[in-house]
Formats: structure tokens, sequence, C-alpha cells
């Protein structure tokens, strides 16, 4: 009688799943790195065609979708462009004393950072704009934990595996981010972490740090690969943790991650 | 030769999940392709003749988002014994229903593959497996919602699509007899 609900399919249901077990929790990427490795060389060519492709008619698509806020961001744009060109010129002195203070305080400068630029050839396909792959790997000198940027100096995240002639890119809206950053306005030190593809959290910020709402959150450089002086992005919200022992703030970065085309790797 | 389109028809359905679909739609979020697959091959011949495509599509899935192998492969099997089970029961009973329980079919999939995938996630996560790739989207995001009306809206294309290709290779394999 209980040989009936024993049937094959069940029987082939299981060894899958204990294959898949065994697979999972006994060697999860070690085995098979090779295999992605060749996987990856020979997708990439095609990736790299599809992906810049899309990006156009992706593009097209959103634009259509924005036609009736065009208008109002129009507007509002004009206004803060003529405000804007009044700034730019007291704001020359403002650069010249910056490009000081960024050599006594022994901050990298911008210029001086030995660049790798690729293309972005794939993203999560489950939207969460948690991790990008990028068309340059090993060969381009590319290693584990070297920061990633866009526009000369906004971080987007970090190199996390590395093949022959590809890269994840774990970018910082990842759940698994978490890179050591301060207050550019106040100094105030914290670590930023991604909220499942939803936004920035700048967490573990001490009660007795000042964190104001449009403070900008720039790297702090302390241990990892990550040199300081990197933006991250701008304080929106300020709360308090559920243990209301730290400080978390909600930032918001300028960079779109599902609208990247071409990142930089700091060497 | 017919082997081969398959794998094929797996390899680029994965380089569109990643490469193309989340691009065009703007929400960052496409079809599940590989998924819609699935759906086609066990409600067309059945969890067993179909498993070896399955697990195929899941290697390919697991290999191309960085996942450990294992989980796509798991969740695909998981969903495919399911989906075996309820069209051996209700896609011969109810062929005026027709449309409609492939509608729930591909409504139950999606939500059982986010089930799957995560559990698994959570269990591997729980025993320190940190090296399993990126969390799945999460079972109370509203993009999984969105996942499941795309996979609706694309099942039709998928399924002429494939019913086309499968046509062409019967065509080509009895002239090769011939």
């Amino acid at each position: 009688m209980s040989k009936k609900y024993v049937t094959s399919k069940i029987v082939k249901l299981v060894i899958v799943l204990i294959v898949c077990a065994f697979l999972i929790f006994f060697n999860p990427k070690g085995f098979f790195n090779p295999i992605r490795g060749v996987f990856l060389s020979i997708s990439a060519p095609f990736q790299k065609i599809f992906y810049q492709s899309s990006q156009k008619i992706g593009g097209t698509v959103s634009f259509l979708a924005s036609i009736s806020e065009i208008k109002n961001d129009n507007a509002k744009l004009s206004k803060e462009n003529n405000f804007l060109a009044a700034q730019v010129a007291s704001l020359q002195e403002e650069k010249n004393q910056n490009a000081l203070l960024r050599e006594q305080l022994g901050l990298v400068p911008r210029d001086k950072f030995s660049l790798v630029g690729g293309f972005v050839i794939g993203q999560d396909p489950q939207g969460s704009e948690s991790w990008i792959i990028l068309d340059k790997g090993e060969k381009d000198g590319i290693s584990v934990g070297m920061a990633v940027i866009v526009s000369n100096g906004i971080l987007v995240g970090k190199v996390e595996e590395v093949y022959a002639t590809s890269s994840k890119i774990n970018l910082l809206a990842s759940s698994s981010s978490s890179v050591n950053v301060s207050d550019a306005e106040t100094g105030a030190k914290g670590i930023i972490r991604g909220e499942y593809g939803l936004g920035l959290v700048m967490d573990m910020v001490t009660q007795a740090d000042v964190l104001n709402v449009g403070d900008t959150i720039i790297t702090s450089g302390l241990g990892s690969n990550i040199p300081r002086g990197l933006l991250v992005g701008k304080i929106k919200d300020i709360k308090v943790s559920d243990d209301r022992l730290f400080q978390r703030a909600t930032v918001v970065s300028r960079i779109k991650y599902s609208g990247l085309d071409v990142v930089f790797v700091i060497k | 030769m017919v082997k081969i389109t398959i794998f094929f028809i797996i390899f680029f359905s994965a380089i569109l999940q990643l490469a193309v679909l989340s691009n065009v739609f703007f929400w960052g979020l496409g079809p599940n392709i590989l998924l819609l697959l699935i759906i086609f091959w066990t409600t067309q011949a059945g969890f067993e003749k179909a498993l070896v495509k399955n697990i195929t599509a899941g290697l390919v899935l697991d290999l191309a988002t960085f996942c450990a192998v294992g989980m796509n492969i798991a969740s695909f099997a998981l969903v495919a014994f399911f989906i075996g089970f309820i069209s051996k029961r209700f896609l011969v009973i109810a062929r005026n229903w027709r449309i409609f329980v492939l509608t729930i079919t591909i409504i139950f999939s999606t939500l059982a593959n986010s089930l799957f995938l995560n559990a698994l996630f959570l269990i591997a996560d729980y025993f320190g497996k940190t090296a399993i790739g990126n969390a799945p989207t999460s079972l109370f995001s509203f993009m999984l919602f969105k996942e499941i009306g795309l996979n609706i809206l694309f099942f039709p294309l998928v399924y002429f699509i494939m019913k086309r290709i499968e046509s062409l290779s019967f065509l080509a394999t009895r002239a090769k007899i011939n």
C-alpha cells in the first residue's frame, strides 16, 4: 500500500533536491567557478550587444512614460539654472580652498585615481538593483574589493567576484553591501547599507555625532580598499535606531543604478 | 539537433533576462522567461520528461546570476513537480477553462519559485553559507506582483514561439527519417 505513494516522479524529485542541497551547502561556488568563468566568457559578447541595444529601447520607453512630467521639470530646471549660474561665480574661491584642504587632510585627489573603465553588460534580473556585470576582469587588472565609481567620484559599489573577462559588481543598494562612510560637513562616522534595492541607509552613527538633513555623505576610507572622499549621496531624513543606541539616516544617491552603462574601477 | 536547439533557447533566454528585459521595462524588472519555459515544457510533456530541460535551465540561471549552483535547479524542480500535478488534473479535465487554468498556473509558479528561493536562501544563510548569491525578491515586495503580471503577459508569446520551434523540429525529424 505504501509503495503507491513512492512513484518514480517523487524519487527523481528527491534525488534532484538531495544533489542540490549537497551542492548548495557543501560547495557553494568553489567547484563551479571555472565553469561559471567559461559561461561568462561565452555569454559576455552577446550580453554586451543586447544590453547596449536595450538601453536605447529602455530610454525611449522611459521617455514616453514620463512625458507628462517633462513640462513641469523643464520650468523647475530653468529657475534652478539661473540660481546656480549666480552661485558658480562665488564657488570658484571655495574650490581653491578645497584643493588646499584636501592636500592637508590627506584625501586622495580624484585626478590621481588609476581608473579602468568598463561597460555594464548585465544586471540583476529581479529588479532589486543589487548587482551588475562589467565587461572587465582579471586580465584587465581587476580584483575583489576594488571600488567602482561613475562621473569621476560617485561611488556605486565594490567588485565582489572576478573572472577572466568579466566581474560582478555589488552595488551600494544591495542588502549585502556595507561601506564605511562619514558626513562631509560634521565628520560623523557610520556604515552605509543597502535596503533590498529601496535605497541606502547610514547606520551605526552614535548619538553624540551630529547629522543634518541635506548633509553630504562620503566614503571614510576606513577598513577597506575604498579610498576616502568618494561621494555616496545626501541625507534625506534621520531616525533613531530601534534600540535607541544609534542614529540612522536615509541617504539618497544621485545615481539611478538600473541606468548604469559605463563605470570605472579604482585600481 | 533538438537537444542543441533547446540548450540555445535556454542560453539566450537567460541572456534576454539579464541583459535586455530588465532594461526595457522601466521598473528594472522583466518577465522570468526561463520560468515560463519550465511551465511550457512541464504542461506539454509532464514532470519526468521535462526534468532534464528544467535542470539545465536552473543550472544556466544559477551560473548567469552568480547564485550557488543548485538554488534555481532545486526551485525549478519543485515548481515543475507541482505544475505537473496541476496540469495532469486540471488541464485535461477542463479544456474550456484552459486559459484560466494556465493563468492560475503562472501565478502559482511565480509565487512558488519566489517562495522556494527565499526559503533556500534563508536556510543557507542560517547555516552561515554566505557565498550563495544575493537575496531573491522578497515575498512581501510589490515587485513580485509586477513579475506575476509580466509573466502572464509574456506567456502567450513564449507559448507560440515554442510551439512553432517544436513543429519545425518535428518536421525536420520526419524529413530526416524519410
